[in-house]
This record gives C-alpha cells, sequence and structure tokens, in this order.
C-alpha cells in the first residue's frame, strides 16, 4: 500500500514534455510532481492536455477549470477555463531562471472509460513567487493513458515523476 | 495512524515509495526540530502537522547546518489564499522578508488545525526550497466567528543550498501536538 512509483522522465531545451502509458487498470488514482520547470528560453505559461488510449493528445475543446494564480509580489488572479482546449496553470517561469520549483497534482481515475478525468493540482511554480491552485475536468468519459506539458512559448527544462496511489 | 498517512494509505510495515522520517509528538514546547540524518536521503518531503491548542501562527524554517541555526532573515517567500466559513470571506496573504512560512494564520482562540506540506528540493544545493500548503482549521469552543477556515499556501526559500533540518515553530508561545517528516523515493 501507499505510493509506488510509475514513472519519472526529465528533459532539457523543450517546448513539451509528453508522458505517456502512465495510467492503466493497475492504479485508480495518481499522483504527479514536478521539482524542474528551469532554464526558459522565454518568459512562459504552462498548459497540460491529456492522452488518450492511443497515446494521442486531446486537443478538443474538452477541459474545465477553475483556480488562482497566487503570486507574492502582487495581487492574486481568479482563472476559470471552459470548454479550453487544455488546462491552464501549470509551470510558470521567467527566462534564464533556474529556481526550480514545486508542484503536486492529483489525477482521479483517468483509465476509467466511463468516467471524466479529474484533476487537482497546486504549485509554486516559480518566476519570482509564482503560485497557483487549480482543480479541473476533462468533460469526456474515455479512457487516459497519459499527459503532455506544453510551456506555451519557448523551451524549458523539465521534469515530471508520477506515482500510483495504491489503495489495497 | 499520523495525520496524512491515513491519506496513501501507509500501514505500519508496509513500505511505499513515501517513506516516514520521523513522528514527533510535542506538548507545549517552542520549537520542534526534524535533524534526522536521513532527511538528505530525499528530494521531496512530506510534511503533516496536527495542532491541538492554538493561540499562535505555526510556521516552518529550514536549516542549512544540521539544525545548529535556522535561517530567519529575508529568505522566505510566501503567499497564500485563506477562506472563512462564517463570513465567506476569502482573503490573500503574501509576503517576503524576515517572518517565516506559516502554516495557517494566528486565531486567538482553542483552535485545532491539521496541515499537509509538500517541500521540495531540499536536497538540491542548486535550486530554491518550495513549499505548498493546504491546512484546515477550527475552534474548539464553537466560537461562531472561527468556526472553520482553509488555507491554501505556497512559499519558497530564496537560498540555493542543500536543507538538511526542518524546524516547525510558532510566531509566539508554544505548539502542542503532533508533526510526521516523510521522504518521497524517486526511483
Amino acid at each position: 500500500m501507499g505510493l509506488e512509483i510509475i514513472k519519472k522522465v526529465s528533459s532539457t531545451g523543450v517546448s513539451s514534455l509528453s508522458v505517456s502509458d502512465i495510467f492503466s487498470s493497475t492504479y485508480d488514482d495518481y499522483l504527479i510532481q514536478q521539482t524542474v520547470y528551469d532554464n526558459a528560453s522565454a518568459n512562459n505559461d504552462g498548459t497540460m492536455r491529456l492522452l488518450d488510449s492511443g497515446g494521442s493528445e486531446i486537443n478538443a475543446a474538452e477541459y474545465y477549470y477553475a483556480g488562482e494564480d497566487t503570486r507574492t509580489y502582487n495581487s492574486f488572479t481568479e482563472s476559470t477555463g471552459v470548454a479550453q482546449t487544455s488546462f491552464a496553470g501549470f509551470g510558470y517561469q521567467d527566462a534564464s531562471t533556474t529556481t526550480g520549483v514545486g508542484l503536486t497534482m492529483y489525477v482521479f481515475k483517468p483509465y476509467d472509460s466511463s468516467l471524466f478525468t479529474k484533476c487537482l493540482w497546486q504549485g509554486q511554480v516559480g518566476g519570482s513567487g509564482q503560485a497557483r491552485w487549480y482543480a479541473g475536468s476533462h468533460k469526456s468519459a474515455e479512457t487516459i493513458t497519459g499527459l503532455k506539458f506544453d510551456t506555451g512559448s519557448g523551451t524549458i527544462n523539465i521534469d515530471c515523476i508520477v506515482y500510483g496511489i495504491k489503495g489495497t | 495512524m499520523p495525520l496524512g498517512a491515513a491519506r496513501f494509505g501507509l500501514i505500519s510495515g508496509v513500505s511505499g515509495s513515501l517513506e516516514l522520517i520521523q513522528t514527533q509528538t510535542f506538548s507545549n514546547q517552542s520549537t520542534i526540530n526534524f535533524t534526522s540524518s536521513s532527511i538528505v536521503d530525499f528530494d521531496v518531503h512530506f510534511f503533516t502537522f496536527n495542532h491541538t491548542l492554538g493561540g499562535n501562527t505555526p510556521a516552518l524554517r529550514v536549516s542549512s547546518d544540521g539544525g545548529s541555526s535556522y535561517l530567519n532573515n529575508n529568505e522566505y517567500d510566501w503567499n497564500y489564499r485563506l477562506m472563512n466559513r462564517r463570513t465567506a470571506a476569502t482573503n490573500e496573504y503574501r509576503s517576503t522578508g524576515t517572518y517565516f512560512l506559516p502554516l495557517q494564520r494566528s486565531q486567538a482562540y482553542q483552535w485545532s488545525l491539521g496541515s499537509n506540506v509538500w517541500i521540495y528540493n531540499m536536497n538540491n544545493a542548486n535550486k530554491y526550497t518550495h513549499f505548498t500548503i493546504q491546512s484546515t482549521g477550527a475552534d474548539t469552543t464553537d466560537n461562531i466567528a472561527h468556526y472553520a477556515k482553509t488555507f491554501f499556501g505556497n512559499g519558497f526559500v530564496e537560498d540555493k543550498a542543500v536543507h538538511n533540518a526542518l524546524q516547525l515553530l510558532p510566531n509566539t508561545g508554544t505548539l502542542t501536538g503532533t508533526a510526521s517528516l516523510y521522504g518521497l523515493k524517486q526511483s
């Protein structure tokens, strides 16, 4: 019982990171972490999409979310998305910054083809005090097998660690 | 079972990627230090805190010398959202400076608090140590003015160094409760 590591991936100088074949019938729920989101070639504001049963990126307008961008240096900003083509509120980094980040996301029952996939994520994501806490649902009942982070602008050094939450 | 252990299905004697480093139970104590040598065996840590008697703001500090001293001068950068059940008000707080990272807002009543904290990059000398926090608290006297509050917080330590000890402390007075520190394996 507990958390069991499934996969750790990292890459440098990339505009996106696909993390494929991580969800399966072995686990219901997952914990995903990111500790590196550095050396951006430009200021950026990251997004995330899910991968379908064949490993293809889902870019349909099926992402719904609500959250808040919090920051030390300025007022907070609420953020909502209805029928978007990705989840917002992931990595954020100023250009050429190497602070590291800390982000944890819970993904609930992504492999169950009868349910929407739900996610909760919270992170201190870099950029001198930029942080987020969000929840979202992929409004299409289908089997999800992975996910893909995108910087939105420029390249980044990035990592991702996936754990299965083992109940029994 | 420490707060948070149930969340991940941890039962004594059953292992996983989340490993208990230390649990401390304390009463009327001004500082609670976690200085285990195994802290540096992990890059990511999970910290849980159950506070049973309030009147102050519990917070965290880190050390880069094994707990001989704890950083306390302009290294902490944090922001958090606090939601109040009775008033439905939400407040945002943010600060840099000498204040340490809070786990919840100060309360002048008997205050029961549960917190969980993810701590990232403590063992990486090239990155800042980052925190994400979720807490909930309740007034144990059922005072409706402070009945329940929810807290989402984030922050980082503006100090690129290996941080090998963690300190839990209140802004004033003492703490009573239980706290546990876990390490999360990445391979």
